[in-house]
């Protein structure tokens, strides 16, 4: 892993299009402006991983008739 | 060409039905190619999203008209792009619902749905910036 300093208003460039500003400093927190091409997905590391989680917690746990059946008891789901 | 699936077992799908996930399902990646199952009783309602390669990768769709969940307002131009579709009206749109034992507790992920483009058969897992929740109930009224 490469570790860089940088004060505030200076930059790091990532290959050829990603620009990551250094916005401000604050006691406890950075502000960062990323600018890259549009095909680049920026997210927060927090919110990928709770998508993950969120994924793994709806792999199916419960049989198909099972399902099929509490929805059918349910009866009303068709209502709209 | 047969699959199999941890939950319809051996099952005969046609080439022509598989999903391919130009952005596959967070923490799925190992998986991109998937088909949708569907039980005779619920119709489109709820659909199972099978791995083609990974029998026990099963997710469970809800279907947003069949159980009135609000549709996102908007798609990134990325989205639309990734997708090859001019605008969202192109692109259905599924969520996977997380269900145990009971229907009360079962709840579905508006912030993450999966989208489709149903001319190409691509799909992609999507996660929107509009401040909505992982965990809706599928029945709000439980």
């Amino acid at each position: 892993m490469l570790v860089l300093a940088r004060k505030e208003k200076e930059s790091i460039l990532i290959g050829d299009n990603i620009e990551i500003i250094i916005q401000s400093i604050d006691k406890d927190s950075v502000k960062i402006a990323i600018v890259a091409p549009k095909e680049v997905k920026v997210f927060r590391k927090e919110l990928v991983e709770s998508v993950k989680e969120e994924n793994k917690q709806a792999i199916i746990t419960i049989d198909r008739a099972s399902l099929v059946n509490l929805l059918k008891q349910r009866g009303d789901h068709h209502e709209k | 060409m047969e699959i199999l699936s941890k939950y319809f077992g051996k099952t005969e799908i046609s080439e022509e039905t598989i999903i391919t996930m130009i952005q596959p399902v967070y923490g799925f990646e190992q998986a991109d190619a998937y088909t949708i199952l569907t039980d005779s009783e619920l119709g489109s309602d709820i659909m199972w999203f099978q791995s083609i390669h990974h029998p026990e990768i099963c997710f469970i769709l809800a279907n947003p008209e069949a159980f009135a969940l609000r549709k996102p307002e908007a798609f990134s131009q990325e989205v639309l792009t990734m997708l090859s579709v001019p605008s969202k009206e192109d692109l259905d749109v599924a969520y996977l619902l997380s269900v145990t034992d009971t229907l009360e507790q079962a709840t579905v992920n508006l912030k993450s749905p999966i989208v489709f483009n149903p001319h190409t058969r691509q799909g992609a897992q999507i996660i929107l910036n509009e401040d909505l929740p992982l965990r809706e109930r599928l029945f709000a009224s439980c």
